[in-house]
């Protein structure tokens, strides 16, 4: 149910891989 | 560096990006952590930096609270690794944490080059969230690491 839960309230989130994997990158790069 | 490493077949890396993808996009990435929460024997591997990554994306693209209960929730799946300053977090999981399996969306790790180059390294299999999902099974996982049959998925993924 933990997980479960976490996954329905990520739901309010408009977020997809390219988002994440660009924020890494920048984080990355500025490390 | 390859002295004393011995890959675990249940030991598996997922980078940040497929962590983040979890929560955050669902598809392949949350299917392929599925995998790994349904099966109690097969070991998330991590280190500080990689779920630190992970915790500020969540953060930035959505919200603290969430950041902070994912962490929480992940800390009770993960086996945490030291990490050296300056390798790579996935890399630095993989090789600390005696895994065999990196799941990456990240195409520079997936490339032949660096493919080659680790295998000088040590053995370790680096796979998007599709390809593990088409290549990995659990039941010959299961079969290689305890010379038995497997039972099928021993706990909720969820």
């Amino acid at each position: 149910m933990r997980w479960a839960d976490l996954f329905e309230r990520a739901e309010a989130y408009d977020v997809g891989t390219d988002d994440i994997r660009a924020f890494l990158r920048e984080r990355r790069e500025r490390e | 560096m390859s002295e004393g490493h011995e890959p675990e077949p249940t030991r598996i890396v997922a980078d940040a990006d497929v962590l983040a993808a979890d929560l955050l996009v669902g598809g392949p990435a949350r299917d392929t952590m599925d995998v790994v929460r349904s099966h109690s024997w097969l070991e998330l591997v991590a280190t500080e930096p990689l779920l630190e990554a992970t915790r500020d994306a969540i953060e930035s693209l959505a919200d603290r609270a969430l950041a902070d209960e994912w962490r929480a929730a992940i800390d009770d799946l993960a086996v945490v690794v030291e990490q050296p300053p300056d390798d790579r977090p996935a890399l630095a999981a993989a090789y600390r944490g005696d895994a065999s399996q990196i799941v990456t969306f990240d195409e520079r790790l997936r490339s032949a080059e660096a493919g080659a180059a680790l295998r000088g390294l040590f053995e370790v299999s680096v796979r998007s969230p599709e390809a593990f999902l088409a290549v990995v099974d659990p039941a010959a996982l299961y079969e290689l690491a305890f010379e038995g049959s497997y039972p099928g998925p021993d706990r909720g993924p969820r």
